[in-house]
């Protein structure tokens, strides 16, 4: 044999033996290679920390077995039977697999014995050591928890992937008798291929919560899995809980509909004024003014941004958190433009044991019944003016038409005896006296009728100017005017006007037929007609530098039938009539004068007539 | 004719109409009862009259009335009005003042009565009525009424 390949075979198994020892030096198991007769080759430092040998490994090289088992022996727990163990083993010579060895500290040690045997013939043994030690306590630890299922008052069942019931604890098997029988189609393990799913697939959960109704009974199960294929189920009866649960959402659905009902806001909050509930209503009433959503747990107070707002609020809350159960008027929005009144209550929110924890606060809006009340109210002054007027109506026909017919009666019983007598001067007066009463309850009748028909009848509106208005009057009264020699100046700027022609030219045509009439004496008649602008009113007026009027009769002669100086033309009735189109128009007249001989000033105003521009 | 005392009576009339002062005028001539009839046109002149104001200051053209003979509806201030300030006058509350109107309106009466007119007539729409009224008034008034003397 040619040495040099001899030498190369050599330094190649040399090669492959040292590698096979330096990996079962650093291998974790600890392991003792003993040869053929007892010699120990090698031991690992694994091995020296299991049996805590103080020596090195390479100082065990070459120890004999008794050398070897009088280290090891101390750490056994009864070392005698230990020890025959070894003996029996080497004796035997047959590969023993997992057997447990116990040592001192508690701890366990799981041994294999490979006796190293090539074509029948024996070359040494192999020992490999683990510490279980660690394992052995969980599995310990576990079948003292696996011993709970069985007094647990829950259902507690395992099953393969299948379905297959594997264990039920003591309560499953008593709740669900037929639950192993019925297997998947018992309403328990409803929808079980979507748990297996879930607990399986990629990116599979740890575990799945889902709620079963059997029967009337809910059960919360908590499904595991546990090892490849069995999954356990942890089930809790929550019937209760879902039935309170249940109520609860009812009674907040009713609740909720309670306050979403009333077209009203209503909210409540905590002691700290933070928001513990509102209606849709009242958020909305907050965004109108405050332009913000308001949310649960935020303070009311910081959503109102107007201090006045804020320091009323907080009063009114600090009230009811005082135990006050109160209702005040309150009111929103600019006064006049849209403004709403409400009546807000105010009460304290208590507790189970009467503490008062915050307040609920609901507001009815009243803005339309305040509406109604007003109207209601303006109806009825209405009422109230038209009865007075109609009073004032019937007194006025049984007295100033019972007056020209007293006159006349009377008179004609005297043209009687006049008559008789032939004395001419005195049936001339007597006729006289006839006639002007005749011709006063003619005037007083046309007068009578002309008021009737103010309201009732209405001509079509149209445009007009005032411009045109003013110059009608002055034509149709230019005879009067001419005779007096009065001075007539229109001032001010034209303005549009919508409504009867008829009606609005009648009051400027009645206003100038009383300036003509009451000049008195005054040598230079002028009477301006004009428009001025006073504030956002625009008022018309008509004024003279004739007789005046006293203060104390500047009120009465508004009045039907009212007449300040017995000896002039009329029945009182012209101012009367003006009023009554004025009001149609929802104006008002006035007179200013400073008194007897200052002229007078008749001003009016035509709201309506200048809103409607048509 | 003269009352039983045989003193001139005087008359305040308060009336606005004219033709019923002409009828009044012409009843008291007729039974030639009215010694003195002063005609005043409305409630402020009868007012003026009874205090002496402006032109009325004249005593002897205008003597106190011993009957003032009051119309309601009057221009300026009110008969009742009238009414009213004459009788809660101390000085003026004890000349009867007789309402003669054309009203017979319920309250009118009330309101002369309370205010304590001492009389209230209404103008009959009858000729031959209101003749009859006015003598029936003349003599009860004029005639046969007793009225304390001026001081």
């Amino acid at each position: 044999m040619d040495i040099t390949e001899r030498k190369q075979l050599e330094e190649a198994r040399q090669t492959a033996s040292n590698r096979f020892y330096t990996v079962l030096s650093e291998m974790p198991l600890g392991i003792l290679l003993v040869t053929e007769d007892g010699l120990t080759e090698l031991a690992n430092q694994a091995f020296c920390d299991i049996f805590k040998l103080k020596q090195s490994p390479a100082e065990l090289k070459n120890l004999n077995s008794d050398e070897m088992i009088e280290k090891i022996r101390n750490m056994l727990v009864n070392p005698e039977r230990a020890v025959a163990r070894i003996r029996e083993i080497v004796a035997q010579g047959k590969p023993v697999r997992d057997e447990e060895v116990s040592m001192l500290g508690e701890k366990t040690v799981l041994r294999d014995f490979i006796p190293i045997q090539i074509d029948e013939k024996q070359y040494g043994r192999l020992w490999i050591h683990i510490d279980i030690t660690d394992r052995k306590k969980m599995e310990e630890n576990n079948s003292y928890l696996a011993s709970f299922p069985e007094l647990n008052s829950n259902p507690i069942l395992e099953l393969d992937r299948n379905g297959k019931i594997k264990y039920q604890n003591p309560a499953c098997k008593s709740i669900f008798p037929d639950l192993f029988e019925l297997g998947l189609t018992h309403p328990f393990l409803r929808d079980w291929e979507n748990v297996i799913n879930k607990l399986t697939a990629d990116n599979s959960e740890q575990h799945v919560i889902r709620d079963i109704q059997v029967c009337d009974l809910f059960y919360e199960q908590a499904c595991f899995r546990v090892g490849k294929n069995q999954i356990r189920i942890y089930a809790r009866d929550i019937t209760e809980t879902t039935q309170a649960e249940e109520k609860l959402k009812n009674q907040f659905a009713i609740l909720k509909g309670i306050i979403e009902s009333p077209l009203t806001p209503i909210f409540s909050i905590d002691e700290k004024y933070r928001y513990t509930s509102f209606n849709s209503i009242h958020a909305g009433v907050m965004k109108s003014i405050y332009g913000t959503d308001i949310e649960v747990g935020k303070s009311i107070l910081d959503y109102m941004i107007v201090e006045k707002d804020r320091n009323i609020a907080k009063a009114n809350f600090d009230r009811a958190l005082n135990g006050e159960h109160f209702s005040d008027e309150a009111y929103s929005g600019e006064e006049s433009l849209n403004r709403s009144f409400f009546i807000v209550n105010h009460s304290p929110v208590k507790n189970g044991e009467g503490r008062i924890i915050g307040v609920v606060v609901f507001a009815q809006d009243i803005t339309e019944r305040r509406r109604l009340e007003q109207e209601k109210d303006k109806y009825n002054k209405e009422l109230v003016e038209k009865n007075a007027e109609l009073e004032r109506f019937t007194y006025t026909v049984s007295h100033d038409l019972k007056s020209p017919l007293v006159t006349i009666k009377t008179f004609l019983g005297y043209l009687t005896q006049d008559m008789n007598t032939a004395d001419k001067q005195r049936v001339e007066k007597d006729l006289l006296f006839i006639n002007d009463a005749a011709d006063k309850m003619g005037l007083l009748l046309q007068e009578l009728l002309e008021m009737s028909r103010i309201g009732r009848v209405i001509n079509p509106p149209v445009k007009i100017t005032s411009e045109q208005l003013i110059k009608d009057a002055v034509g149709i009264m230019a005879g009067p005017i001419a005779d007096m020699g009065v001075k007539v100046q229109v001032t001010g700027e034209s303005v549009g006007l919508f409504g009867d022609r008829t009606r609005l030219l009648e009051i400027w045509q009645n206003l100038l037929e009383n300036a003509v009439k009451f000049m008195g004496g005054q040598p230079s008649p002028q009477i301006e007609i004009g428009i001025e602008r006073r504030g956002t009113d625009t008022v018309f007026f008509v004024r003279d530098n004739g007789i005046g009027i006293e203060p104390q009769y500047q009120s009465k002669i508004f009045n039907l039938f009212e007449k300040i100086d017995a000896k002039t033309e009329g029945t009182g009735m012209g101012l009367v009539i003006v009023k009554r189109i004025v009001e149609l128009y929802q104006g008002r007249i006035w007179v200013e004068s400073k008194g007897l001989g200052q002229g007078s000033c008749f001003r009016f105003t035509l709201p309506s007539a200048l809103k409607e521009k048509g | 004719m003269m009352n039983m005392k045989g003193e001139p009576i005087v008359i305040l009339l308060v009336e606005d109409d004219m033709a019923h002062v002409e009828i009044i005028r012409r009843e008291f001539e007729n039974s030639r009862l009215a010694n003195r009839l002063i005609w005043v046109e409305d409630g402020q002149a009868a007012l003026d009259y009874l205090y002496r104001k402006g032109t009325y200051n004249d005593s002897i053209k205008f003597p106190m009335p011993n009957l003032v003979l009051l119309d309601l509806r009057l221009p300026k201030v009110d008969g009742l009005e009238v009414l009213k300030i004459v009788k809660s006058d101390q000085n003026l509350s004890n000349i009867p003042v007789v309402i003669l109107t054309t009203s017979s309106a319920e309250a009118d009466m009330v309101k002369a009565y309370k205010y304590y007119a001492n009389s209230y007539l209404v103008k009959p729409v009858d000729f031959t009525q209101f003749n009859k009224l006015m003598n029936t008034f003349g003599y009860y008034w004029v005639v046969w009424n007793q009225y304390p003397h001026e001081d």
